[in-house]
């Protein structure tokens, strides 16, 4: 718990607007970072940042101080960002299964010179493909888990949802992920 | 133990197993799920890159300050403090005290209306003594001082001599007449709204009053400079003694009464 970001708080509950400034500059770039890896969209996480403070400012009143305001805003910037994304609908790549069969089929051979560029490149591009055949919830929790090391009872919390759903979609993520990228190192 | 699933081994992997220390027994005993653990763990180890967008954009203290500007405009203060909203806090240590206090003033505010109340009940009878005898100690006062001169007249009237020297007699009782009548008249209204002691007084003044006036009409007609014959026949056809008699007696009276009852009163001229 950081006193003077409670007593910032506090301030703010007060009237003082300008004692939200400092808590808008210490977390804006994590919860752009987050946001950005959510959405996959610079423009978005921008949106999903301003969007965040200003949820948080209106919510603030019902802030409980025994938490941190950094984890209480980043599950908020969470939220955002995960319904941003469900806004933004699938993803064209992801419905793009022909593309992605196509480059499943061309297996890398482990052969050298100008053929193996070319795998590395098709190698980058199945992994995007692989990451866009998840679904808005699947990528969210599982970016969640993987990359932001959040709980599943954390991630159930911020995408407001029961942690056994958040549970089955970081498996399916798994999954998906594995099948997909299987080929590119040899497996079937 | 059976073989472990992908799901358990994903919930290992993050260290979210129900039973971690059974999941790392098995291990131990079994090669078949060791090999699909490293397999697995592996295959997450490498898929960081994967999820990750490509090339994070970089946001500094410069990105934090436009987040805030632009957020500055989008909001509302919070009201002041919640003295201003609920300036009147009854469950707060002043509030209660304050209460407490508003309570006592109003207890206070009522004791000393019905005192008040109670206090002038108590007087009225007193105020209404005092307030009738002091029109009472005027009246007497000035009374007094009419039938000083009434008395002096009747005397002079007694004495033929004196009185044709007195060639204000007449005069005299002019004004005197004049006075006797708004006495009488005063007199009257009292009498009429008298009760009790006082009376008896008054109904004496009103009779002697009433008895006064014909004698005070009759020598304020004749004309002037009467002589000494035509006095005496006045004094005879009047007979004023039983009359100065009686004035003399409330005379008295009234001026036994005067300093009691006026106390700063003087006495009238005699």
């Amino acid at each position: 718990m950081d006193s003077k970001e409670h007593s910032a708080i506090r301030a703010v509950l007060s009237g003082d607007t300008e004692a939200y400034r400092t808590l808008v500059i210490q977390h804006s770039p994590a919860l752009f970072r987050v946001a950005f890896r959510i959405t996959g969209n610079e423009a978005d996480a921008d949106e999903v940042v301003q969007e965040a403070f200003l949820r948080g400012y209106q919510k603030l009143p019902s802030f409980q101080f025994q938490a941190g305001f950094g984890t209480w805003i980043y599950r908020i910037a969470v939220h955002c960002a995960f319904d941003a994304r469900q806004r933004r609908g699938p993803d064209e790549k992801a419905t793009n299964s022909e593309d992605a069969e196509r480059l499943q089929e061309r297996v890398p051979d482990n052969g050298a010179g100008p053929e193996r560029l070319l795998l590395s490149q098709e190698m980058g591009e199945q992994q995007h493909f692989a990451m866009h055949a998840l679904t808005p919830l699947e990528r969210t929790a599982f970016l969640l888990r993987h990359v932001e090391d959040q709980s599943t009872s954390e991630i159930a919390a911020a995408l407001d949802m029961a942690p056994n759903a958040v549970k089955q979609a970081i498996f399916r993520a798994v999954q998906k992920l594995r099948r997909r990228l299987a080929p590119l190192r040899g497996k079937t | 133990m059976k073989h472990l699933t992908e799901e358990e081994w994903i919930e290992y992997y993050y260290g979210e197993s129900a039973d971690r220390h059974a999941v790392q027994e098995h291990l131990e005993e079994c090669a078949e799920c060791a090999a699909m653990g490293q397999e697995l763990a592996l295959d997450l180890s490498q898929m960081r890159e994967v999820v990750l967008p490509d090339a994070e954009p970089e946001r500094g203290a410069q990105y934090s300050e436009s987040v805030w500007r632009s957020l500055q405009l989008s909001i509302t203060p919070y009201p002041r403090a919640e003295k201003a909203r609920r300036p009147w806090r009854w469950t707060g240590k002043w509030g209660w005290g304050l209460a407490g206090a508003a309570v006592a003033l109003a207890a206070l505010v009522l004791v000393a209306f019905f005192s008040g109340r109670w206090w002038e009940q108590r007087r009225e009878p007193q105020m209404a003594a005092a307030n009738g005898a002091a029109p009472q100690r005027v009246i007497l006062y000035v009374i007094g001082d009419h039938l000083d001169r009434s008395q002096r007249l009747l005397a002079e009237l007694n004495d033929p001599d004196e009185a044709a020297a007195d060639h204000g007699l007449q005069a005299t009782a002019r004004d005197l007449l004049t006075e006797n009548r708004l006495y009488r008249q005063s007199s009257e209204r009292r009498n009429t709204a008298a009760k009790g002691a006082a009376e008896a007084d008054d109904s004496t003044l009103q009779t002697i009053l009433d008895d006064l006036e014909p004698v005070l009409v009759e020598l304020a007609n004749q004309p002037d400079n009467l002589n000494r014959a035509e006095i005496e026949r006045l004094r005879k056809e009047l007979n004023t003694g039983s009359l100065l008699f009686e004035i003399r007696v409330l005379r008295t009276k009234v001026r036994q009464q005067q300093p009691n009852a006026s106390g700063t009163v003087k006495e009238g001229s005699a």
